[in-house]
């Protein structure tokens, strides 16, 4: 025997944007804004650590005036290591970008539906270059390892 | 009476102002779905490091201040595997569980971010002990 769906039952099947899921999407947005702000601080202040940090450096260990060598002490390390500092802090900066219009955009989400569509996709954008900064994470973190292990 | 399809919570009724998500946002909740589960392993993997480098250096009662982000992962963990569930069997209050374990998840955030300005200050303290005693 053949079951007939009623048209409106059939309507229900699927995910909704119900006032109860808006509301938590907001709840989240209230949360996530400073969240972004203080990752935002942090960053800054771990960038600022390592400028000071390099910039002593310098001034401790100033280069001689002959040729640049490459594989000379550790202009190798140091160079690498800069670039992939870079790269984590653009990842990173990406990451927090992304999160914190995501979450601004969805904040104001109740009666604008672009703006919860364009929050939506920014969260997964910031997802996604969280993970990446993740992955230059890791590839800094091996990176050091190996320089130890190679120069010990 | 109010029907609601067979396979479907019975305690999920939609209101006649509420919309279905559609496939866009659809679309975009896979992509947070797929990856959230990433960048959880990736809080895993960093306290893994995190365990290992206090363990050799000896300060593994440093490890305490690095609870939250073992929560910080599941939590992460949890929002996606929820979300990416609902979105299988198209199931409303498990979407809504989704939403809630993010929530859960940004409160640990703030909570690791936390420790983590608090590490950060410290890692200026010792920039400073470095740069006025030389090397």
């Amino acid at each position: 025997m053949e079951h007939e769906i009623p048209e409106h039952v059939v309507e229900i099947k699927g995910l909704w944007l119900t006032d109860h899921l808006l509301s938590q999407f907001r709840k989240c947005a209230r949360l996530g804004r400073p969240l972004m702000a203080l990752c935002l601080l942090l960053g800054v202040s771990t960038l600022l650590n390592s400028l000071y940090y390099l910039i002593w450096y310098w001034s401790q260990n100033s280069l001689p005036a002959t040729k640049f060598y490459l594989l000379e002490g550790d202009n190798l390390y140091r160079l690498l290591s800069l670039a992939i500092n870079i790269g984590l802090f653009y990842a990173c900066a990406r990451g927090i970008f992304e999160g914190y219009k995501a979450w601004r955009l969805l904040r104001f989400s109740e009666t604008d539906d672009d703006a919860l569509l364009e929050g939506t996709e920014r969260l997964g954008k910031m997802f996604r270059w969280l993970v990446i900064w993740a992955g230059v994470f890791g590839a800094r973190i091996l990176f050091v390892w190996l320089s130890r292990q190679l120069m010990s | 009476m109010i029907n609601t399809p067979l396979d479907a919570p019975t305690d999920f009724i939609p209101s006649a102002e509420e919309r279905p998500a559609g496939q866009w946002m659809e679309g975009y909740w896979v992509k947070i779905a797929y990856w959230a589960k990433y960048f959880s392993f990736a809080i895993w993997a960093y306290f893994g490091w995190l365990t290992y480098s206090h363990f050799t250096a000896r300060t593994a009662i440093m490890l305490v201040f690095y609870i939250p982000t073992v929560y910080l992962g599941y939590s992460c963990f949890q929002f996606s595997s929820i979300l990416n569930r609902a979105l299988a069997r198209r199931d409303q209050l498990l979407l809504q569980e989704a939403f809630l374990k993010l929530h859960s998840f940004l409160i640990l955030g703030l909570v690791t971010i936390a420790f983590g300005l608090i590490s950060s200050l410290n890692d200026w303290s010792i920039t400073f002990i470095l740069t006025s005693h030389g090397h």
